[in-house]
């Protein structure tokens, strides 16, 4: 009884090895574990009449038992891992798409280019330690212009024409009022720009009624030329990229004294003269200067103490010049096959 | 200004490339915006002289010309036109030479003949609008030279000391190192005195600060010789005789208008100089009346205006060919006399643009003199002895006291007192006073810009260069940079609708009354443009609609359906407050078209609900607290059934709705259009940052599904308060996952399926728990809005 039972529970591994060849599916392999390890299996069987063993054969047997049940399980364990895996690489096999469908994700919109340049512009003077200040559009001739030094009959009011509101309302011509409304709430040192729209009776292929400016201005004890110099120099070179030429000469703003007006290396003619430049291989894009003292007192500042700069640029021109666009019209026009391309 | 490079060299010789000197000219401030090449630059265009003139053999239009550039040098040249002879000077265009056309000349075969170049008319060099033939040219013009160049030269308003030939000559001569000089008139003069045949007197004197005249009778008038009608046509004018000419010469040339008289003509030879008479009329030789105020100044004779002074002259008192005796005026007007004016009856002339910016008080005589001498020259007649000068005082300005390290420091740079002083002293500044930190300037009398100190530190950084002058940064003490609270929103806004696939427009802030009335809304509290440029761009914009809704025209027009735009700006309105209108940001939503179309579907028309939920999104990112929607009462542009109010507290930020459907039709848009405004203000300030922090649930959560059939007038939002009202305490979330109207649901009435999460902070909610509250919420449900399960 002895021998037949170690002589049972010997052949169960090779006849399971046997049969597990023919296994190809989980399900099937649960059948086998059924038949080895169920209620009614192969081994539970062979155990049945352990009862029957002496004292001494018991564990014998028992122990065979047991170490041959751990056997089975560890087989068919491996052998689960890999139909599995089989199985997975069939179904995957068979999960082929079409990548070349288009995706199906949201769209995505697009900002206006002015407001990009905007952005961009702002971005450049925040991480030099400018605010960012805005005023209104609909503006007092003082701030316009007296306060700028530019009295009524002034021939530089001729530089911008305006629209009237009223007999002393207007619509602002430059973001240049925002100095005049900063300065007289707030002390010095100061570091400003300010975006905005602006507007003048003008309109052509180069010329909107409305375009948007920068102005920016900074103000402290002893803050020269140079340092107008050096701080739109960088602005330029960050906007254009370093390569980027300059030219820095003599210009009139009633304003500013020293006045200036900035130059880049045409960007469409690399400086061989073109169309755009009018031969000259340059752009005008910032005017600029030394407030005026007149300025400083028409704020209650005293012009010996304090000195500063301020200059303005013309957002449109230049996004124009980014992304040679030709036509200033086309930036109010909002057709969306020219706003998507940004 | 336009100005002949040639003109210039006569005045001061700099031996330089032109084109370095257009570069000095811009570095210097005054702008060369644009130049016509005639060969100064290339060389390919040159004078030449007319030898010979015979048939082309082969076309009867056309000669051949032998013309010679220098004593060896001839070229055959074909030329059609009829008005050349030998012995002319004309302008050649030498092959290689590109014209201001366009045209690039090439040596050709015209017909069988050989043609070395291209004899230029004023047309084709842009000189002048003549096309009827060649440019013939003053006979003292050089053979073999190069012609010309023409410099459009950009003077800023504040410098009509550069308002003439010899104002940029003195400013080059100053900055190469050249001398110029002015004219220096010389004539006889009869032994008669002119008092003895003119009457003048000046009244008011700040107006006109001093009025000279010279008499030349007998003069012969006829037209301008030559070298005088090239050099008017150089600057754009045209020649009309040769007195008026000269006068137009001299005020190119030295930058001082005159005017010129026929005497005869003037009432007992005497002239006032007065103020108008409120509502007096004058007739200007342009033919145009202007009625007149009492601040304009007048030249008059005892009875008749003869000039607006300064600005222009009458036909009364014309130059014309039967004149003889000529009064030649020469005076200084008060710059803001002759604007007003100017400006006033919008008449510009080159002489009110050199009065109205301050002309040299010192140039009135020798302006008077040079024409005196040119007129005498070229018209003869005979100059009566002296001039009637009357002048008020005149205060020379004191001299500017200037420091040296005001200087430096506001250039950055560290010149020393003697290069300072040099470069003044260059422009025609005296040292007055002067001793290691500070000097006194005084200022010419052509200057009449100069007044402050920092005048004078531009015009040291001019002479030094502005290119000169080190880069450097400033110092800012660190702080903070604070950056405006509602470009911050805008900003924060406008990602996030990218992000939602919106584009941005920018439309303009003026519109029409026509496209505000189109969409409803009010006029009263608009702020019109006193002078606009169009009728569509009049008054300030109350509403970004009207814009918006144009721009969803203009594309659908252009065939783009699936339109997803919004614009951040302001809107404009009139207050009691005179003076001071309303300005508001706002932001405005617009889609229309298919809801996100691509091949899986999304075709179907976004509606109401697409514009609620980006509502939602926008005012969950700003985190506002307690928003709530509700029906929006009347708004003119929106559907009356679906229009929806955006409240935060009792602050209305914001409306959405559908376009109304009677608009939609008027603007032909073929789609609904749905649209959001919300005021960026009001947002911006009542925006929350992020709370604190709620712990993350410990406990599992059950979730409920629930599907009840109400009235078709029972809004969705009753059911849900109602859920929430019952389960209060272990409610985490309701939501509605399902509206269904069909066939197993009566007429009339509608499905809402909703997911309902309960969920307690301290202990596993039990089912037993939970179905009490479900039981409860369907029990509530059936009594107070009749639901019924489905």
């Amino acid at each position: 009884m002895f021998q037949k039972m170690i002589q049972q529970v010997e052949k169960i591994l090779p006849a399971l090895e046997q049969e597990l060849k023919a296994v190809k599916t989980t399900s099937a392999l649960e059948q086998v574990r059924v038949k080895y390890l169920g209620k009614k299996g192969v081994l539970t069987n062979v155990l049945r009449n352990l009862g029957k063993l002496t004292a001494k054969e018991k564990p014998l047997v028992g122990r065979l038992a047991n170490e041959t049940k751990t056997k089975i399980v560890e087989i068919l364990q491996a052998k689960e891992q890999e139909l599995k895996l089989s199985e997975a690489r069939t179904r995957i096999e068979k999960e082929d798409l079409d990548i070349s469908l288009p995706g199906c994700g949201p769209e995505i919109g697009h900002r206006h280019p002015i407001s990009q340049v905007l952005e961009q512009i702002k971005a450049i003077f925040v991480s030099m330690g400018f605010d960012v200040v805005e005023g209104p559009d609909i503006e007092s001739d003082y701030n316009n212009f007296e306060a700028l030094n530019i009295p009524p009959d002034h021939p530089a009011r001729e530089m911008q024409d305006t629209f009237y509101v009223n007999g002393t309302m207007l619509l602002r011509t430059h973001t240049s009022p925002v100095q005049i409304r900063t300065m007289q709430a707030r002390k010095p040192p100061l570091a400003i720009i300010a975006p905005g729209k602006v507007y003048r009776r003008d309109a052509d292929i180069s010329h909107s009624p409305m375009f948007h400016q920068v102005e920016g201005f900074m103000v402290d004890k002893q803050i020269s030329l140079g340092d107008l110099k050096g701080v739109l120099e960088v602005f330029m070179r960050e906007m254009f990229g370093p390569d980027t030429a300059m030219r820095f000469r003599p210009s009139f703003f009633p304003f500013t004294e020293p006045s200036a007006e900035l130059d880049i290396r045409c960007v469409m003619c690399m400086g061989e003269g073109c169309r755009v430049c009018k031969q000259s291989g340059w752009l005008e894009i910032v005017g600029a200067g030394m407030i005026h003292p007149v300025v400083f007192r028409n704020v209650g500042y005293n012009p010996d103490e304090y000195s500063g700069f301020a200059f303005g640029m013309g957002v449109e021109r230049i996004a124009m010049l980014k992304y040679r666009i030709n036509d200033i019209r086309l930036f109010f026009e909002n057709d969306l096959r020219f706003l998507r391309q940004f | 200004m336009r100005v002949s490079y040639r003109w210039l060299q006569d005045l001061v010789k700099l031996d330089l490339p032109v084109l370095e000197v257009i570069d000095d000219l811009t570095m210097a401030g005054l702008e060369v915006d644009s130049y016509v090449d005639l060969g100064a630059i290339s060389g390919s265009i040159v004078i030449c002289e007319i030898q010979d003139i015979r048939p082309h053999p082969d076309a009867d239009n056309l000669v051949l010309c032998q013309v010679r550039t220098n004593h060896s040098t001839s070229l055959q040249i074909v030329c059609g036109a009829k008005n050349i002879q030998p012995g002319d000077r004309v302008p050649l265009a030498l092959p290689g030479a590109n014209l201001p056309n366009g045209v690039v000349i090439k040596k050709t075969k015209i017909r069988g003949e050989t043609s070395e170049g291209m004899l230029c008319s004023g047309i084709e060099l842009d000189w002048n609008s003549d096309a009827s033939g060649i440019l013939i040219l003053p006979p003292e013009m050089p053979v073999g030279e190069p012609f010309d160049a023409l410099l459009d030269i950009k003077i800023t308003p504040n410098r009509p000391d550069w308002l003439s030939i010899f104002g940029i000559a003195r400013e080059l001569a100053s900055r190469f190192g050249k001398k110029v000089f002015p004219p220096t008139p010389r004539f006889q003069e009869t032994m008669d005195r002119i008092d003895a045949f003119v009457k003048i007197s000046v009244v008011p004197k700040h107006d006109c600060m001093r009025y000279t005249a010279r008499l030349i009778r007998n003069v012969k008038i006829q037209p301008s010789p030559l070298w005088l009608v090239r050099a008017l046509e150089s600057a754009g004018l045209r020649a009309v005789n040769n007195v008026v000419d000269v006068t137009n010469y001299v005020l190119l040339e030295l930058g001082h208008p005159l005017h010129a008289f026929d005497l005869d003509k003037i009432g007992n030879h005497q002239i006032i100089v007065r103020n108008a008479k409120e509502g007096e009329v004058i007739e200007t030789l342009d033919g145009e009346t202007h009625k007149l105020k009492d601040t304009d100044l007048l030249i008059t004779d005892p009875s008749k205006p003869i000039a607006l002074a300064g600005i222009m002259g009458c036909k009364n008192t014309e130059i014309n060919d039967s004149s003889i005796n000529i009064l030649l005026e020469s005076a200084y007007f008060t710059p803001l006399t002759i604007r007003r004016t100017s400006k006033r009856l919008n008449k510009q002339t080159d002489s009110s643009y050199r009065f109205e910016r301050g002309t040299d008080r010192e140039c009135v005589t020798l302006a008077l003199n040079r024409a005196t001498q040119l007129i005498k020259e070229l018209a003869g007649g005979d100059v009566t002895k002296g001039i009637i000068d009357i002048s008020a005082t005149f205060h020379p300005e004191d001299p500017i006291p200037m420091n040296i390290s005001t200087v430096n420091n506001m250039l950055g740079t560290q010149l020393s007192s003697r290069e300072i002083a040099d470069k003044l002293v260059n422009l025609g500044f005296e040292i007055r006073r002067s001793d290691r930190e500070r000097m006194m300037m005084s200022v010419p009398s052509y200057r009449v810009d100069v007044h402050h100190e920092v005048d004078l530190i531009e015009e040291i950084a001019r002479g030094y260069g502005y290119g000169k002058i080190r880069a450097t940064l400033p110092y800012l003490p660190a702080r903070p940079t604070v950056v405006n609270g509602l470009d911050q929103a805008a900003s924060h806004l406008s990602t996030l609708l990218v992000n939602q696939g919106f584009t941005e427009v920018i439309t303009f802030s003026f519109i029409g009354r026509e496209q505000l009335a189109a969409v409803g809304l009010p006029e009263h509290n608009v702020i019109e443009l006193l002078n606009p440029i169009a009728q569509n761009q009049s008054i300030m914009r109350t509403s970004l609609v009207p814009g918006i809704v144009e721009t969803i025209k203009f594309n659908m027009n252009r065939g783009i359906s699936d339109i997803k735009i919004f614009e951040i700006g302001k809107v404009y309105f009139k207050t009691d407050d005179k003076g001071c209108p309303d300005e508001q940001t706002q932001l405005i939503v617009a889609m229309t078209g298919p809801r996100q179309a691509h091949w899986r579907g999304g075709h179907e028309s976004c509606d109401l609900y697409d514009i609620k939920g980006i509502a939602e999104l926008l005012m969950q990112s700003l985190s506002l607290p307690s928003v709530e929607m509700s029906t929006l009462a009347k708004l003119s542009y929106l559907h009356p059934k679906r229009a929806v109010k955006v409240m935060c507290g009792d602050v209305e930020v914001g409306r959405f709705g559908e376009f109304h459907p009677d608009m939609e039709e008027k603007f032909e848009l073929q789609r609904r259009l749905y649209l959001l405004e919300i005021n960026l203000e009001s947002v911006q300030s009542l925006a929350k940052p992020k709370g604190l922090f709620t712990e993350v649930p410990k406990f599992p959560g059950v979730v409920r599904d629930l599907a009840v059939v109400v009235e078709e007038s029972i809004p969705a939002i009753a059911v849900e308060q109602i859920i929430a009202r019952v389960t209060q305490p272990v409610l985490e979330e309701v939501k509605l996952f399902d509206l269904f109207r069909g066939d197993q649901i009566p007429k009339g009435k509608k499905s809402l399926a909703y997911s309902i999460r309960y969920r307690a902070a301290d202990r596993t909610l039990t089912d037993e728990e939970v179905n009490q509250y479900q039981e409860a919420v369907i029990k509530a449900l059936k009594e107070q809005v009749k639901a019924t399960l489905r």
